[in-house]
């Protein structure tokens, strides 16, 4: 996928990984796996960006013998799957605009 | 290579960096190679899943322009800074916005009191006609009794435009200074719901 592309479209990503309970690191890696390839030093730089915009907060827990940071979303977070949501439905007409243009000129 | 000695190879990479983000990166690595193993991994394939030493360091150095930390920590000092310089301002500002205050609030007391007194010399001009009015018709009379009928009349008819326009003045300066008044209380309370 395009690099800047994939850019605006993961933050969204993680954020929904971790809408609906809360989740961990690799957790979210292995939960995205199916829909787009995410690196663990990727992760970290979106979570960190995620948590300075206060759109999740973390919390350390102890978890047999070592500790895990849990990311949870904040309502700021889901306010931004939202606007995601709305803006790419306008992506889409686009999109299928696109898709019909190239498909006459075959 | 175990996790100790890939974690450790990768800070060495990282001097430079502030300790704090160089510690935080590298219990994220951690916590990950470990989630790995619970899911069955080995150590070295948790490990070579994350890349190489230099990929990983790279990855991360490249990752800072001033490093993410870094400006949230600035952002949160920044805020702190500022309430303080703001005190520190007011405190030391002192004798200068004091100094001030008191003399908006003397010019204001000053610009009153002229109104006032202006106002007040209104009425005693109409006094003053009111007074005078009385004194011409009883000149005014003098002469009349006195066969100087013309003067008798001029003087009573002058001295009753004196009286009618001390009747008009007092009129109008009652008025005045009604809505000097409901001014007044105006600019009071648009002053007390500013404050």
């Amino acid at each position: 996928m395009d690099a800047q592309l994939k850019r605006g479209i993961l933050d969204v990503c993680v954020l929904s990984a971790i809408k609906n309970e809360d989740s961990y690191g690799y957790k979210i890696i292995k939960d995205l796996k199916p829909y787009i390839e995410l690196s663990e030093s990727t992760l970290y730089t979106i979570l960190k960006r995620l948590e300075l915009s206060n759109m999740l907060t973390v919390r350390t827990v102890e978890y047999d013998g070592r500790l895990r940071k849990y990311y949870h979303i904040t309502n700021a977070g889901l306010g931004r799957i939202k606007d995601f949501i709305e803006e790419w439905s306008e992506v889409t007409s686009i999109y299928q605009f696109v898709v019909k243009g190239d498909a006459k000129n075959e | 290579m175990n996790k100790q000695e890939f974690l450790k190879a990768i800070k060495k990479k990282l001097k430079g960096l502030p300790k704090n983000e160089i510690e935080e990166r590298l219990s994220f690595y951690s916590e990950m190679i470990e989630d790995k193993k619970e899911e069955g991994a080995t150590e070295e394939d948790a490990i070579s899943e994350l890349g190489s030493v230099d990929r990983v360091a790279s990855e991360i150095l490249n990752d800072n322009e001033p490093s993410l930390i870094e400006k949230g920590k600035k952002v949160l000092n920044d805020v702190k800074i500022n309430e303080a310089w703001k005190i520190v301002l007011i405190i030391l500002g002192f004798p200068i916005w004091f100094s001030l205050l008191v003399t908006v609030f003397s010019v204001v007391i000053s610009i009153c009191a002229s109104v006032f007194a202006v106002l007040i010399s209104l009425y005693a001009v109409s006094l003053a006609l009111v007074v005078s009015a009385f004194g011409g018709i009883v000149a005014g009379m003098v002469y009349l009794f006195s066969s100087s009928v013309i003067q008798g009349l001029a003087v009573i008819g002058l001295s009753l435009t004196c009286f009618g326009l001390s009747i008009l003045l007092f009129y109008l300066t009652n008025l005045l200074t009604k809505s000097t008044i409901i001014l007044i209380k105006k600019l009071l309370k648009r002053g007390n719901k500013n404050e």
